[in-house]
């Protein structure tokens, strides 16, 4: 280039303009680079990294064949983000409707409406809609087949919702999470901390259009799955439980009713049922009075249930032998120095032996018994056959029941006491007082876990049988027993409890419902508890019914006793319990006819 | 002895050998790092999209064990079976001499009632009796 063709005055115009440009530029970057790095490398690291949270999976709930009575899977919630939708989207419309189970109109609603108005601080202001949920829950193969349509602007969040298979079955034991992912109730409230896992996390890059850079993981911690839990409750006695259950309401209209079936010897819950039931799917739209357990929640007057206590008792304490004699025919009974008016029985007896009491359910001669007993024995022995306390279930919200110590008896309670009246017991602890017979005067604790393990199978805690004490001696037991058998003989007034061949033990109770402060003639509640087979006992079973609506008064040799009959027979079925004729070293095995 | 010029053109050579050599290590070194961060990367995302088949496998794993645990449930079974299934009738029951271990729960007058361990839960002596068989006792 010859100079002399540029001007010197242009030269450095163009020289000036180049290092002014140049100096901006550095300018820039050292304003981006050193004066502002932080804020800009800030803004960058959060559009770059990202903190994933991986969420544990809540363990699963088993019954005592594995069968599964509670899960957790995934589901997707919904929604559809207005802005990126496309002209040809809106032609899905009527299948994605009908895949969600909801009106074009209301579907093309959302997809249409881009803006809301919210309350700003100058009045109300318009903002976009960049989600609008178009379904809370829905399925990976429903959500699959929307993916399928490639409608752009419709998409998904995964998150773990609880479902339970066996719909309500066992709901009562099983308890349910609610909305807020918070166990409310039974097994799933009090091993929550085992069941529900724990969250892990996951530090990563995302690339421009926000996908994981999956080279750049920096940190993870994995999610830990919650372990399961493995119930000693059998679906199938626990489905012959509710069918049983569903029978009694459809017959006798009752406010409420319980089953409960149990291994005496371990004390293991095999089945426990209430009516009304709940399905814990869709625990919202049952009454919140359903979703409690009245097997552990509610009390009742045992009634004459309690009197296996007075009797167990005097023969224990070597007080009487089943063969004597109480006169059961006197109105009034003088007791350490004053008059006593005895209660009154269905029928009139005379003289009535400790054994007569039991099978004919004699209320004068369980208040005999209690007057022969004393108050401190007889409140000792109404402790510790489970009154009064706790049994120890677990789960749910136990009431321990009412039982006063003498110290706060009236006059008559020496008298009412033996006849189950002036206490107040779950039918859990009902149930219980009549294992001590079955199990060899033994109280187990209610026993309704058999283990937790961890996604391999291995057993992380074993739950083992407990027995809580001895309260009175094996043969004194075995004595009790054989007396409660003939309570279900045609003599007794269990009767329609009895299953022949097997030997069936167990004693009704019937009591007035208190209503308004009052002893009802019309409302009772109707018991029955017993085991089978007397010699050697497999299973117990305690039938509460609550009101049941019948012509006469709701006895429990009328309205519980038939229903143990049934839960008992479907039982010796499916467990191939033998028959007492049968040797005890054999087993069942069925074959098709 | 060399002439100087041929030492001259063994230095020319050599400096062009090593500066060949130092642009082929860079961009060697270059090209081979872009190359295993490629593969890093592959392998990392193949990972990631491995870990996520598994986790929808999981998933569908866990919804089937729903799925089936729904239609094993008795009062499923009862009402959806096509013949309807029934409790066993007891002319199907045999009896058979059980196993030693299967011994009585009570009975024995040297055990210690308190001592529950060598006792076995009559649960484990039971078995599935009461759905085996429809109504036409034949098996499903």
């Amino acid at each position: 280039m010859n100079r002399a063709f540029v001007s010197r005055f242009r030269y450095f115009l163009v020289l000036i303009a180049i290092t002014g440009c140049f100096a901006a530029l550095i300018a820039r970057l050292f304003h981006l680079h050193v004066w502002e790095q932080e804020k800009l490398q800030r803004i960058v690291e959060n559009n770059r990294n990202q903190l994933q949270i991986l969420q544990g999976r809540r363990g699963d709930i088993v019954d005592i064949r594995g069968n599964i009575l509670a899960t957790t899977h995934s589901v997707i919630e919904l929604g559809v983000d207005p802005h990126v939708l496309r002209p040809e989207d809106f032609s899905h419309i009527p299948e994605l409707a009908e895949l969600l189970g909801v009106s074009e109109d209301w579907l093309r609603g959302r997809f249409e409406t881009r803006v809301r108005t919210v309350p700003g601080p100058l009045g109300p202001e318009l903002v976009d809609v960049r989600w609008h949920r178009l379904a809370e829950a829905v399925d990976e193969p429903t959500y699959a087949r929307i993916r399928e349509m490639g409608i752009r602007g419709v998409y998904g969040n995964r998150k773990y919702e609880r479902v339970y298979p066996a719909d309500s079955l066992a709901s009562h034991v099983l308890g349910f999470i609610n909305k807020e992912h918070v166990a409310v109730a039974g097994v799933e409230r009090h091993w929550d901390f085992y069941l529900r896992g724990q969250d892990g996390w996951r530090r990563s890059e995302r690339d421009g259009r926000r996908r994981e850079l999956a080279q750049f993981r920096s940190r993870e911690i994995p999610a830990q799955s919650g372990y399961n839990i493995e119930l000693t409750i059998d679906w199938v006695l626990q489905n012959m439980v509710e069918k049983e259950l569903q029978r009694i309401a459809a017959e006798y209209d009752p406010e409420a009713a319980i089953i409960i079936v149990s291994e005496p010897a371990t004390g293991s819950i095999l089945a426990l049922g209430n009516y009304p039931g709940y399905d814990p799917n869709t625990f919202w739209r049952h009454n919140v009075d359903h979703h409690r357990n009245r097997a552990v929640a509610d009390v009742f007057e045992p009634g004459s249930t309690f009197k296996i206590i007075p009797v167990a008792a005097v023969l224990n304490e070597g007080l009487a032998d089943p063969s004597t004699l109480f006169d059961c025919s006197l109105d009034v009974v003088e007791y350490r120095g004053r008059n006593i008016r005895m209660p009154g029985d269905v029928s009139k007896h005379e003289e009535l032996s400790v054994e007569d009491i039991l099978i004919r359910s004699s209320n004068r001669g369980a208040a005999h018994l209690g007057m022969l007993l004393g108050p401190e024995k007889l409140y000792r022995y109404a402790r510790d056959f489970g009154f009064g306390g706790a049994t120890g279930y677990g789960p749910d919200f136990e009431v321990g029941g009412i039982l006063h110590p003498p110290s706060r008896w009236d006059g008559i309670t020496i008298s009412r006491l033996p006849m189950g009246h002036a206490v107040a017991a779950t039918a859990m602890q009902v149930h219980f007082a009549m294992t001590v017979i079955a199990n060899d005067g033994i109280l187990m604790q209610p026993r309704l876990v058999n283990r937790i393990y961890d996604r391999g199978g291995e057993t992380v805690i074993h739950y083992p049988p407990v027995a809580r004490q001895r309260v009175i001696d094996a043969d004194v037991a075995r004595t009790v027993g054989a007396m409660l058998n003939k309570a279900v003989s045609p003599q007794g007034t269990a009767r329609r409890a009895d299953v022949p061949g097997f030997g069936v033990a167990g004693k009704t109770g019937t009591t007035r419902k208190l209503v308004d402060g009052r002893y009802s003639n019309r409302q009772h509640v109707s018991s029955f508890a017993g085991f089978f087979p007397a010699a050697n006992p497999r299973l117990a079973i305690t039938v509460v019914v609550d009101d049941a609506k019948t012509r006469g008064t709701a006895y429990g040799g009328v309205v519980a006793a038939p229903a143990f009959h049934n839960v008992a027979r479907e039982a010796i079925r499916y467990l191939g319990i033998a028959s007492e004729s049968q040797e005890e070293s054999t087993v069942a095995l069925t074959y098709p006819q | 002895m060399h002439h100087p010029s041929s030492s001259l053109f063994l230095y020319r050579g050599t400096a062009f050998l090593l500066g060949f050599a130092i642009l082929a290590v860079s961009l060697g070194g270059s090209f081979g790092l872009i190359y295993i961060r490629d593969q890093i990367a592959r392998s990392a995302g193949s990972s990631a999209r491995l870990e996520v088949t598994l986790k929808e496998l999981e998933r569908d794993n866990v919804r089937l064990s729903a799925q089936i645990s729904r239609a094993h449930q008795p009062a499923f079974l009862q009402a959806q079976m096509p013949q309807g299934m029934e409790p066993t009738a007891e002319a199907r029951v045999v009896w058979i001499e059980a196993p030693r271990h299967h011994t009585p729960l009570r009975g024995d007058p040297l055990s210690d009632p308190m001592d529950l361990s060598p006792r076995e839960s009559p649960l484990v002596i039971s078995f599935d009796l009461a759905l085996m068989n429809n109504r036409s006792g034949q098996l499903q």
